[in-house]
């Protein structure tokens, strides 16, 4: 559903110019669980931000469900973005002025939604992830962990076909980590919602049924789940060993 | 809930924000509303006639206080949709339309903006309502107008209100046009870095450029003048733009020039002051200029007052009333002088009349032409002047004056000087009509008698008055017509409240009934014209003043010199000239603080995480504030010590340099000019300590 082909980034700064994605290519199934690895730096939240249209890109193609997001005009990219895409952003992106709750309801509030269903809704996903007892706070009152399930639960609101997640899990503990793959996965279940997710956490990656390891801006490889959680870690914390190495 | 809601509760939160912006708004509003209100109304109104050089000024200081106002809004607005760009960002990342936030955000800026702008003119308008008031009693003994509001002042002033409303309306529309998300998300801390490494030669060239500039734009006029007899034009005074540009990189060298060299110990002390100036620095020596050109501009109308009142010599009238006439006229007898002062309680006294006859005579006429090159013609039929025997003048002024033949005295004010453009000794000889000959004449020296010089010009030019030797006297007067003979009236009235009336009766009957000869403006030269071979029926003529109101000013070449009157005008123009240059000096001094204000609170917004960070690193509370202090202190200290210190130094210039020396009235001025820095450097040191505490708390220091 999600394809990537050929992708060129670069930023400038100042008189010099930076190439952070080079010739990025990989798809990415209706309903699967891809999660994005490689070391910092190497252009994980440009590509994602490249894929939510956030910013612009140099050269190379997008599609999403065989629909050039290059082609699309900016109230087509809106109602993109509400209806289809869920997003968490690597530093959250709330507003300070409204409360867990409301921040939570946004989506739908875009959406024009009628009030009553908002809230049964935002709160089913807010015990989901243990929030619903912080729902009158405003963000700068919550901690870090807190935050980030904020922003997760927001993300699942309108129940989006694909989840771009800047380390979800990047703040929480295991406990609550579990709680968001887990959220993940029943999405996938349910709603074969299909999830691209950008992680550090190598335990996290596991539950995916494939991770897409980044080095330098470009695809370095591909490792594919088959069936058993155990292996395909190993397998991952190889490749990273590896990776972090040098080689 | 929904989107409006939603908005609505944000702004509800964000509530400080949108109070800085609003009182902006207010405030802008309210000053210009009351301007206008106040110049419209008939009190100022019926002192300044139209086309009257007050009247320009006028509306030059509301175009500069509309532009100073629109200056600091447009920074409010600038600083509170930053404020805003965050929600609005990821209101679009999370697939808000455009469009629809667009339209959200531009109703509520206009209702907001409308609203302020409506509180503005009410506050305004009970403004000039009270400052009209107390101008209004002040000057009642002088004037018979009233203050009111009127409605061409109460459009203009709504007028100003929508100017505001569109100006925002720009603006937003111009934040919400921004197409990348992710710049909108992290406008709050957009950056700019200095494309240049900024070193010592940079320094000292914007040194040399601000000295250049100033020298150029003041003494280049000056020295051509002296020096080779060319006269530039106004076209020098963009020079001073030289200056600004040095005082540019003078700026941008004080807060980015930083190299290891020779004290690496200071570099290392300084080092995250700098580090953080080097993505700001751009928009922070922006910000300075602005403030320093907004606090030249403050002072420089602030001190306009005791300037003005140091530079100008109020004149000693012998005689309270002064006027002449051609004798084609029917003017006031004196027995009718002596009804109208009875009519009106007052009473004539030392009346006397003297003879003057108009003769042509040579003068000359210097000019700069087109290349500036400085001109000087010599004519033999120059201009008419004004001139009367020794016999008469001394009947007049009771001066006797022992003038030879071929001999003349120019009648001055005391203390004369020549100028560039006049000298005394101009006129050489006087045509005598009836032998039909050039008698030439000398100039012997001035004889000083100030009710007699109310002509053009001071008593030069077309406008002098010479005495002559009685003998040449009739000569000259041999064979004038009746229109070329002229008669001049001095007195003065017993005291009395009634002079006043007695005064505006005199003017209206005086205006009624005079010629079509003295039907002229005051630059009016007839000799002139037909030297020109300009049509005789010139736009020079037709100049009168309206019979009703003697206190509109004019250039009538034959305004008489009514004392009572001529005080109260004084007394009105000065007292709306000061009023006027109060309100430029408030709206620059206000739009420097605001900006100031704003600018910190820029700095609070975009430093957080490094303070944050700097917390994280072991930095203690007195470290941070340091660094803060720094950054603070670079938008007010600098600017303000760099504005106060040229006008100041600018101001002194001008007292020194109108005569060549410091007089002990000068003095006075001076001091009053350094206590008024003195005060407004107190003001901002408030709003600096204010601004370092807000924005301290901000950062949780
Ligand atoms: N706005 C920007 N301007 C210039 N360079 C940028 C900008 N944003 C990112 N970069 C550069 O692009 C590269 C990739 O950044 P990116 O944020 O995509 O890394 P990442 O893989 O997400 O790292 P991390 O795991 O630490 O989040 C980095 O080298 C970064 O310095
Ligand atoms: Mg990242």
């Amino acid at each position: 559903m999600l394809k990537v082909n050929h992708l060129y980034k670069s930023y400038e700064t100042g008189d010099k110019s930076y190439d952070v994605l080079r010739d990025v290519c990989f798809e990415v199934k209706e309903g699967e669980f891809v999660a994005v690895m490689g070391p910092s730096g190497s252009g994980k939240t440009t590509l994602l931000n490249c894929i939510s249209c956030f910013i612009p890109y140099n050269k190379g193609e997008i599609t999403l469900r065989d629909v050039r997001l290059s082609s699309l005009d900016e109230k087509d990219i809106a109602k993109v973005r509400n209806e289809k895409l869920g997003f968490v952003f690597q530093d959250f992106m709330l507003l300070d002025g409204l409360t867990v709750l409301e921040n939570v309801c946004v989506p739908k509030v875009i959406r024009r939604e009628a009030y009553g269903q908002m809230e049964k809704k935002a709160k089913a996903l807010m015990n989901m992830f243990g929030i619903w007892d912080i729902a009158g706070k405003y963000p700068p009152e919550i901690s870090g962990g807190q935050k980030q399930r904020t922003a997760v639960a927001r993300a699942l609101m309108n129940d989006p076909l694909l989840i771009l997640a800047d380390e979800p899990t990047g703040n929480l503990d295991s406990r609550a980590s579990e709680a968001v793959i887990g959220a993940f996965l029943e999405a996938q279940k349910t709603l074969n919602t299909t999830t691209f997710m950008v992680t550090h956490d190598s335990f996290s990656a596991s539950w995916c049924d494939r991770v897409i390891i980044m080095r330098d801006g470009r695809v370095y490889t591909e490792l594919i789940n088959r069936g058993s959680r155990k292996i395909f870690l190993e397998e991952l914390l190889n490749v990273l060993k590896v990776l972090n190495g040098g080689e | 809930m929904t989107l409006s809601g939603l908005w609505e509760k944000l702004r509800k939160r964000n509530k400080k924000d949108y109070g800085q912006f609003r009182f902006c708004v207010i405030f802008a509003a309210a000053l210009i509303s009351s301007y206008l209100m106040l110049i419209k109304s008939p009190l100022i109104e019926n002192a300044l006639p139209e086309g009257g050089d007050s009247g320009k000024m006028v509306f030059l200081i509301l175009g500069i206080a509309a532009a100073g106002c629109v200056v600091f809004v447009w920074y409010a607005a600038h600083l509170f949709l930053r404020y805003k760009s965050r929600e609005i960002g990821i209101l679009l990342a999370l697939g808000a339309e455009r469009g629809m936030l667009r339209k959200a955000l531009c109703g509520e800026m206009i209702k907001m903006t409308a609203w302020c702008a409506a509180e503005g003119i009410l506050a305004g308008a009970a403004a000039s309502f009270v400052i009209g008031k107390i101008l209004e009693t002040a000057t009642r003994r002088y004037q018979a107008s009233f203050f009111a509001f009127t409605l061409s002042g109460m459009v203009l002033s709504l007028l100003f209100g929508i100017v505001l409303v569109l100006l925002i309306l720009v603006l937003t529309a111009k934040a919400m046009r921004r197409t990348n998300i992710m710049d909108v998300i992290n406008e709050q801390r957009k950056q700019e870095p200095f494309r240049k490494n900024v070193t010592k030669g940079y320094f000292i060239c914007g040194a040399a450029l601000a000295a250049a500039g100033i020298f150029l734009g003041y003494g280049l006029n000056h020295i051509a003048v002296n020096a080779f007899g060319i006269f530039l034009g106004g076209w020098v005074n963009t020079f001073y733009l030289l200056a600004v540009i040095g005082l540019y990189q003078m700026m941008v060298y004080s807060v980015s020039c930083h190299q290891k060299g020779r004290n690496p110990q200071k570099y290392y002390n300084n080092l995250l002051y700098y580090g953080m100036m080097k993505f700001q620095g751009a928009s922070v020596v922006r910000n300075m200029l602005v403030i320093t050109l907004l606090f030249m501009g403050g002072l420089y109308a602030l001190f306009y007052m005791p300037l003005m009142i140091s530079g100008s010599v109020s004149i000693v009238y012998e005689d309270e009333y002064s006027y002449r006439f051609l004798n084609d006229a029917e003017e006031l007898t004196k027995m009718e002088l002596e009804e109208i002062a009875e009519e009106t309680g007052t009473k004539l006294l030392n009346y006397r009349e003297g003879e003057f006859i108009r003769v042509t005579g040579s003068g000359v006429e210097r000019d700069a032409d087109d290349s500036g090159r400085f001109i000087e013609n010599y004519y033999a039929d120059y201009a008419e002047y004004d001139c009367t025997s020794a016999s008469q003048y001394e009947k007049m002024t009771g001066i006797r004056l022992d003038i030879p033949e071929g001999g003349y005295y120019l009648i001055q004010l005391p203390d004369q000087e020549e100028t560039t453009w006049f000298k005394f000794d101009d006129m050489d000889q006087l045509y005598a009509a009836g032998e039909d000959i050039y008698l030439p004449m000398k100039y012997l020296g001035n004889t000083e008698y100030s009710s007699l010089v109310i002509t053009p010009d001071n008593g030069l030019d077309h406008g002098s008055r010479f005495v002559v030797n009685d003998r040449d006297y009739e000569r000259l007067k041999a064979s004038l017509p009746r229109e070329k003979l002229e008669t001049q009236v001095l007195f003065n009235t017993g005291d009395g409240a009634g002079e006043i009336s007695f005064a505006k009766k005199v003017f209206k009957e005086f205006v009624l009934r005079m010629s079509d000869d003295m039907n002229v403006k005051e630059y009016y030269n007839l000799l002139e014209e037909e030297r020109r071979g300009e049509a005789k029926e010139s736009v020079m003529k037709s100049a009168v003043a309206d019979p009703e109101n003697p206190l509109a000013e004019s250039d009538w070449q034959y305004h008489p010199l009514l004392a009572p009157l001529r005080e109260q005008q004084n007394v009105m123009g000065n007292a709306i000239r000061y009023l006027l240059f109060i309100y430029v000096a408030i709206i620059c001094l206000a739009a420097a603080g605001i900006i100031g204000y704003t600018r910190s609170q820029s700095v609070g917004i975009t430093n957080r995480q490094f303070f944050e960070d700097m917390k994280k690193l072991g930095a203690d509370r007195a470290y941070r504030k340091q660094i803060l202090k720094q950054q603070i202190g670079k938008i007010y200290v600098l600017p303000a010590a760099l504005g106060t210190g040229l006008i100041l130094g600018y101001s002194v210039l001008i007292l020194y340099m109108n005569d060549g020396v410091i007089k002990p009235y000068e003095v006075t001025a001076a001091g009053i000019l350094v206590a008024l820095s003195a005060l407004i450097g107190g003001v901002q040191y408030v709003l600096y300590k204010k601004s370092f505490r807000t924005v301290g708390r901000m950062l949780g220091l």
